[in-house]
């Protein structure tokens, strides 16, 4: 206890570490917003600067970094429904709803609230529960991650909508997108149809970009003009801010699972996210209907993305091991900065871990109130007419997307993608279940695998795996009990493209079956469940809708015009430089869509592109 | 107020919308003209994601090169499929010089099982030089129970060891141990970074295949230590530990030996384009060693758990000119490693 005192107390006394904490947290922060800048790019961005510090005020600067910049990354994804990854995804379905209803800053201030709140349960954890946390990593074996991941996948029910037979056809083919690539246990090629950019799967961001953003940006309802909301304030925020005291709970509980999450590598910021965003659909009743602005569905997964980060720190800095690729980075700044991280800290240099520690908090403390300042400005967003805004939020989507790997097959996963989740929305499917497959399918298939040829059927009777799948069986019964009670399932809510969206599904599924024939066993598993899974699930869901397709609900294609300009963006992006396909794209936009002067048509061109420009330059 | 659409943005932050406006124009209008004239630049394809891998040296070679000849070195990283992308990307470069290639180590095993390389010939490339050799090492936990090779080899359950993928080196080093010295090593694939190394620290698998450079916390786990160098490099501050060419034995021994040596010789391989032109390859061999023997190159480096053994362009075209050969011992004995491999 003394040396924790003593750590604060030698931070608070120097000026050169505070001012590296307050620039760790500001750049960390502004890497948030920036589109396309991740905590892991933006951490290779900002290690000369660490450098440039020194090794203690370097290192603290980088853990500062670290802890804020997701807790403004999801600000751009809740004010323009452009996520960038699938942990943004989840905040940004309900977050974005909000902002569409003019609520804008309370949700910023719920995502601010549970981030401050998940980051300091991970801050508190990194060094209140040290001998507990290394106890449960040494614990946590694959059966036990592998279990996880089927608990993870138990949120599909709650993620359906009421309608389990489309959410588990949808989270099928999540799966198979998530098996794309040349899979580790037999070197097969799956879904990959020869293009090398493949091997390692599909792009993240390209999915989210497609299954979110498109369908969202290029819907035919424009009948969601903001102008007419109140000016953002202030009061606004913080009342997002007292939403989460409010449901502290649902905060301590997503936390939790973020930390538990962290702490095992390999598992990632997304699967936190999602668990947690899937437990607040499964136990947390909201007045506002999930997925369409209940402060809950943002509280969760911001609650959850900060506090993995904390938690992530336990392996990285007491035992060197990376939880993520993040941190795989954040060490490899230690490396350059010729700081020592891994067992020999907690023993001969326990004070600069609990500094670290205290860096992390203060980071946390610093970032709510900075934040707080300037979202009211950022929120004005949502004041803007939608047309005004969508050419820059397609060119920011963009933009973010394609830097992430700047190649032909990028643009062409958008292109599917956007496809795919066009239909989705169009036959009214849910479209979370989706990622929810595709972020926790790979774990579950590695870890299937590697617990066959290390335990055999005994990883089954280990006490954690035990423990992990009774949890899930009380969910099972728990969510079969809820939709009892529910009575019917909501078959009424689809459209006339529902058909179509089975029949893809199906093909989909079918493909995968015939690619299974031509695979070693233990590459084809994962092919030959989800698919027999996918396509019992569409014919059902399809045999269940026919005899009320006569009733169902006219489907809302996108807006053909915007789609057609997007097509074209995207063509150009490939065809000649980033900036000058995002500069025309938001030119034809913002002229012949929106119906905007030449002026306001040649300057936000010329914005768009040359802040395009500036991405590209700092991201390479 | 005139509508000034997706201006509105930015002139939203501040209360003198004409002079922000202004403003606004100005700065784009700079950013842009500015992107549109970029500098004629030098490219460094990086066979891994940024801040993994290899990136580290290409970005500390770019900043020692800036440094001694002003020549700036733009490093790109092309992670995906484990290198195959950063090799095919640098085959269709120009071999003028302004395109070379960092690939990372695994490529070897990668190239030689055709699984990279199908439409170019390894000894087109222009090979610069290679950096940062690996000492590869097989390591156990307290929980295998082995304590000598005799008990390796006595072991009646096979003996399980993380692997991240199938093609690659930590998967494949195992199979030829078992063949070489008849033990039953399992390599388990799907175990990918700190995964993998918590997997042998937890007790979860008996232990890996590795570079020394990167398993310290590893070793001071109590009872986790060493049982075998497969390549002749020392290892610093440890006892003597065995080599496998002290034990190897059978017809692919030699072949299979000069395969790991030399795979974990060239260590990072600086290369350029095939077919380059006989002047580039001469500046950038140059340039290379200049680089590579930089004092502060070799302080920065050394900090940072590089290997700083150094081989020549020469010498990497030589060997893999040698295993690469069709006729050769090498591809046949690590063909027959793999069927085995893949049959146990």
């Amino acid at each position: 206890m003394n040396l924790v005192l003593e750590a604060i107390g030698q931070l608070l006394a120097s000026p050169n570490t505070l001012f590296a904490i307050g620039l760790g947290t500001i750049t960390g922060l502004l890497a948030g917003l920036t589109p396309g800048v991740s905590g892991r790019t933006g951490l290779v961005l900002v290690t000369p600067i660490a450098m440039g510090l020194g090794p203690t005020a370097g290192a603290l600067f980088l853990i500062a970094f670290h802890s804020v910049v997701h807790t403004s990354g999801s600000i751009p994804a809740i004010l323009l429904g452009t996520p960038t990854s699938s942990a943004e995804a989840a905040t940004a379905i309900d977050g974005f709803a909000m902002a569409r209803k003019g609520q804008g800053a309370q949700a910023i201030g719920a995502s601010l609230g549970a981030s401050a709140i998940g980051g300091l349960m991970g801050a508190v954890f990194l060094f209140g529960s040290v001998p507990v946390a290394l106890s449960i990593i040494s614990h946590f074996g694959t059966p036990e991650i592998t279990a996880l991941s089927v608990l993870g996948l138990l949120s599909i029910s709650a993620l359906s909508g009421g309608w389990l037979t489309a959410g588990l056809m949808v989270a099928a083919l999540g799966i198979l997108i998530g098996a794309v690539g040349v899979d580790p246990m037999a070197g097969a090629a799956r879904g990959t149809f020869g293009v090398t950019a493949l091997w390692d799967g599909v792009s993240p961001a390209a999915l989210v970009t497609g299954l979110f953003v498109a369908p969202e940006l290029l819907s035919r309802d424009r009948t969601e003009a903001l102008n007419h909301v109140a000016r953002p304030r202030l009061r606004d925020v913080l009342a997002g801010t007292r939403d989460v005291l409010a449901q502290a709970g649902l905060a301590i509980r997503s936390g939790l699972v973020g930390i538990l999450v962290g702490i095992i590598p390999g598992l990632g910021t997304s699967v936190a996210v999602w668990m947690a965003y899937g437990h607040a659909r499964q136990t947390h009743p909201s007045e506002i209907p999930y997925g369409e602005g209940a402060v809950a569905g943002v509280i969760a997964p911001e609650a959850a993305n900060n506090s993995k980060e904390g938690g992530a720190l336990v392996p990285t800095l007491f035992l060197a091991i990376p939880a993520s690729s993040g941190m795989g980075i954040l060490l490899a700044c230690f490396a350059t900065l010729g700081v020592e991280v891994g067992p020999r800290l907690l023993s001969h240099n326990p004070l600069f871990l609990f500094q670290l520690g205290w860096s992390n908090i203060l980071a946390n403390l610093l970032a709510l109130p900075v934040c707080l300042l300037v979202t009211p400005l950022l929120a004005r967003i949502s004041q803007v007419r939608r047309e005004q805004v969508i050419p820059l939020a397609l060119a920011a989507a963009l933009t973010a997307t394609v830097l992430t790997d700047p190649s032909w097959a990028t643009l062409g996963q958008i292109l599917a993608f956007s496809a795919l989740g066009i239909l989705l929305k169009s036959a009214n499917l849910p479209r979370a279940p989706l990622l929810l497959g595709f972020v926790l399918g790979p774990g579950l298939e590695s870890g299937l695998m590697r617990s066959a040829m290390v335990f055999g059927w005994q990883g089954l009777m280990r006490p954690g795996v035990l423990i992990i799948l009774a949890l899930a069986l009380i969910g099972i019964l728990a969510s079969a009990r809820a939709r009892l009670k529910l009575g019917t399932e909501s078959e009424d809510a689809a459209t006339t493209a529902l058909p179509l969206a089975c029949a893809v599904a199906v093909a989909l599924c079918l493909f995968a079956l015939f690619q299974a024939t031509s695979l070693p066993a233990t590459a084809a598993g994962i092919l030959i469940l989800a698919g027999s899974i996918g396509t019992a699930t569409s014919l059902v869901t399809l045999w269940r809708f026919w005899p009320m397709r006569g009733a169902a609900r006219q489907a809302k294609g996108p807006d053909l015009v915007l789609a057609g300009m997007s097509l074209g963006g995207l063509g150009l992006a490939g065809l000649i430089a980033l900036p000058a396909a995002i500069g025309v794209l938001v030119a034809a936009a913002t002229r012949f869509w929106a119906k905007l002067g030449w002026w306001p048509t040649f300057l936000g061109a010329l914005a768009c592109a040359a802040a395009a420009a500036g991405l590209e330059q700092l991201i390479r | 107020m005139r509508d000034w659409g997706v201006l509105t943005l930015p002139c939203i932050l501040s209360p003198s919308a004409k002079a922000d406006r202004r403003a606004v124009l100005g700065l784009f209008t700079g950013l842009a003209l500015a992107g549109c004239m970029p500098p004629r630049e030098t490219h460094l394809i990086v066979g891994s994601s940024a801040g993994g891998g290899n990136d580290d040296l290409a970005r500390l070679f770019a900043k020692t090169l800036l440094r001694q000849t002003s020549e700036r070195l733009t490093v790109e990283n092309e992670g995906k499929a484990g290198g195959k992308l950063a090799l095919d990307h640098l085959a269709a470069s120009p071999g003028d010089g302004t395109t070379l290639g960092l690939l990372a180590p695994s490529f070897l095993y990668r190239m030689l099982q055709k699984e990279v390389g199908a439409s170019w010939s390894l000894s087109s490339f222009g090979w610069i030089g290679g950096v940062s050799a690996e000492r590869r090492v097989l390591m156990v936990n307290a929980g295998s129970g082995i304590r000598t090779l005799d008990d390796l080899r006595n072991r009646k359950t096979p003996v399980t060891l993380a692997a991240s993928s199938v093609a690659s080196p930590n998967y494949i080093e195992p199979l030829i141990i078992n063949q070489l010295l008849g033990t039953r090593l399992k390599p388990v694939p799907g175990y990918s970074g700190g995964a993998r190394t918590l997997a042998v620290m937890s007790g979860e698998v008996d232990g890996m295949v590795t570079g020394f450079d990167s398993i310290g916390p590893l070793l001071e786990s109590p009872g986790s230590h060493l049982l075998l160098r497969l390549n002749s490099l020392e290892l610093p501050g440890q006892a003597p530990v065995p080599t496998l060419a002290s034990l190897a034995k059978g017809p692919d021994a030699a072949a299979l030996l000069d395969l790991i040596e030399t795979s974990a010789r060239i260590g990072q391989v600086f290369a350029l384009p095939p077919g380059p032109k006989t002047e580039a390859l001469a500046r950038w061999t140059q340039r290379f060693h200049a680089v590579i023997e930089d004092p502060d190159f070799r302080r920065e480096a050394s900090q940072r758990g590089m290997g700083l053994e150094a081989t020549t362009g020469r010498e990497i075209a030589t060997a893999l000119a040698r295993l690469s050969n069709p006729t050769g011992p090498t591809l046949k004995a690590l063909s027959r490693v793999m069927t085995k491999g893949r049959a146990g």
